[in-house]
């Protein structure tokens, strides 16, 4: 495929710019200029039909015909991904959907492809694969992403951020007072079913203060291991302290540590922004921060993707417990916006970030691997 | 069980249906139980679908007992039955072997919605008829889904959602359900209609090769119920 490639911050017009280029109109009551062309959006997983059980049959319902849904899966077996072909398309993980609907709108032949910040959500070698696998098909591709300089070298269309884009005020202090909170898991095991444990006598002590960038390739764990400590999912036995205390945080979601998920739009409660950060005594510094002045009277909902981002990262650090876990916090968001290792260090929240990007590679590492 | 065609399916139904209401007694009922039982050892059953099939049965035969049983007149109960009990179990057995009968032969097919989608395109829907025909089926576990999501999302902020406190927090956790299925639904519209699936003749959905054997096999074994039942009815 010939690619394409833009560089621009948020509100600069990429996304426009990227539904243009496959012929798809801003405005719904516009028909399509023209079809047989597919845009990926961030939220990758509305770019999947919804209506196929498994990944399998999603493929097979996008393939021109039975060869090319063959070849498909094939791909997907290559790129190292055939065992999701079995599995339900909404269990599974980011990096997995991105996949999933990349090779899923391939399937259908497109004359051209728009990727809107989908692959941030891919390992660099998955990443690299996948771009290979593309570049051998027929078509048109363009790609927008924020981390474009962490694997494009060529050449760019440089597009300009509107002038009165919100952006975040970093240079601001953002210290929020919290306790600090130590965390040790001793013999953690868990299993979703019997006999196939994903979590293996699993020992691991995070430090008060400390920040860390949780690594592991797909179906590793990485997720479990982050409910486990919000306390989402009661683990099958293993024993977790905080503070030096033996706790039981599947008895008190949310008390001991916030979560932040990956898509904004399951975690906005309120019907406005400045009442989803109203929990938090440092509302004002935090919607200051993250460059939500001007939002605080909209409804979280209405907002677009980039800043219902920020509102969802704003609302988890604002809560309470002093240890936040972010899954995928970068998605979506510019290099001047984006919540990096040096902000999460500075917010005064420790923490844990599931994170494909490179700039968290400064904090402690923990991978799943070898626990 | 998969492999059988769906107008079979549809056939042997009515004609179990029509049996078990033409049996006047329990003795008659008992050779539909035998169908029914190889049914379930046939078909892809799950334990978990014959235990919703309980779970939805024993309340009905706790209701027909009591009805039956102690609130209507023993005079009422026709003369065939020995008394209002027997009565109320022979209606629950009735009910039983359709609802097993429908769950047997429907619930593989509605499991697995890429034989639906097949089948449809066979009679000749076309694939925008029997896409809309898969999205129906495949809508309640969506929202499950995301119902699921939704509600980790609220306890990790820690509201609890047992009991009333989770009656009051549904106002809070339907917004965002709504407005996500909203926003999927046009997303998706436009996704199937722009990448063109919609327009195609045929879908690359797998091939099924339904098994002429075993659906002769379930006809006639329906046909054999009636007639079997017939027999017993009007001669014995």
């Amino acid at each position: 495929m010939k690619l394409q490639v833009l560089e621009g911050g948020n509100f600069s017009g990429r996304t426009h710019r990227l539904r243009e280029f496959v012929g798809l109109p801003n405005d719904p009551n516009i028909e399509p200029t023209f079809s047989h062309s597919a845009y990926i959006g961030p939220d990758v997983a509305s770019s999947l039909s919804g209506i196929a059980p498994t990944v399998e049959a999603e493929l097979e319902l996008m393939a021109v015909d039975r060869e090319i849904a063959k070849k498909t899966k094939k791909a997907m077996e290559d790129l190292g991904f055939g065992y999701c072909l079995s599995q339900n398309v909404f269990t599974l993980s980011g990096g997995e959907q991105a996949v999933t609907a990349v090779l899923a709108a391939m399937a259908a032949r497109p004359k051209r492809l728009a990727i809107d910040c989908a692959f941030e959500q891919l390992s660099a070698e998955t990443r690299t694969n996948l771009l290979a696998y593309l570049d051998g098909l027929d078509g048109e591709l363009m790609i927008s992403d924020n981390r474009i300089d962490e694997w494009y070298q060529g050449e760019t269309e440089k597009m300009q951020v509107a002038a009165d884009a919100p952006t975040v005020n970093s240079n601001l202090p953002l210290k929020l007072n919290r306790e600090p909170c130590e965390i040790e898991l001793i013999d953690l095991c868990h299993s979703y079913v019997k006999g196939k444990p994903v979590l293996k006598k699993l020992n691991l002590r995070l430090n008060a203060g400390t920040h860390y960038l949780l690594n592991g390739p797909n179906g590793s764990g990485k997720t479990t291991l982050s409910k486990i400590l919000c306390g989402l999912i009661k683990p099958t036995s293993g024993e977790i302290k905080i503070n030096g205390k033996t706790v039981r945080p599947w008895l008190t979601p949310g008390k001991f540590v916030s979560y932040h998920f990956q898509n904004p739009d399951f975690q906005l409660f309120a019907s406005k922004v400045s009442t989803q950060l109203a929990h938090s005594n440092e509302r004002d510094a935090l919607a200051n921060w993250f460059g939500l002045d001007g939002h605080l009277d909209e409804h979280p909902l209405d907002l677009p993707f980039v800043l219902k981002k920020r509102v969802a990262i704003a609302s988890a650090l604002g809560r309470k417990p002093g240890f936040a876990v972010l899954d995928e916090p970068t998605l979506g968001q510019d290099k001047a916006s984006v919540f990096n290792s040096d902000r999460f260090i500075g917010s005064g929240v420790s923490g844990l970030v599931i994170s494909h990007s490179q700039m968290y590679s400064n904090l402690s590492i923990i991978q799943m691997a070898d626990l | 069980m998969l492999r059988l065609h769906s107008l079979i399916r549809l056939i042997s139904v009515f004609l179990v249906v029509t049996a078990v209401f033409m049996s006047a007694s329990i003795t008659t009922l008992l050779p539909l139980y035998a169908v029914v039982l190889m049914a379930v050892l046939m078909s892809r059953v799950s334990a978990n679908h014959l235990r919703f099939v309980v779970f939805i049965t024993t309340p009905l035969l706790i209701a027909l007992l009591l009805v039956w049983g102690w609130l209507i007149d023993a005079r009422q109960v026709p003369t065939s039955h020995q008394s209002g009990i027997h009565y109320a179990f022979f209606m629950w057995l009735r009910v039983v072997a359709c609802g097993g009968m429908l769950q047997c032969l429907f619930i593989p097919l509605i499991e697995q919605p890429a034989y639906l989608k097949v089948f449809l395109e066979r009679i000749g829907a076309g694939v925008a008829l029997s896409t809309l025909m898969l999205s129906s089926i495949t809508f309640l576990p969506e929202i499950r889904r995301r119902v699921n999501r939704i509600t980790d999302a609220r306890r990790a902020q820690g509201h609890s959602l047992s009991g009333l406190k989770g009656l009051r927090e549904l106002p809070a956790l339907l917004m965002p359900l709504v407005s996500s299925l909203l926003d999927s639904s046009v997303q998706r519209a436009e996704l199937l209609s722009h990448r063109g699936i919609l327009e195609r003749n045929q879908s690359a959905s797998r091939e099924i090769t339904y098994s002429i054997p075993q659906s002769v096999l379930a006809l006639v074994v329906a046909l054999s119920i009636v007639i079997t039942t017939s027999f017993v009815r009007f001669y014995a």
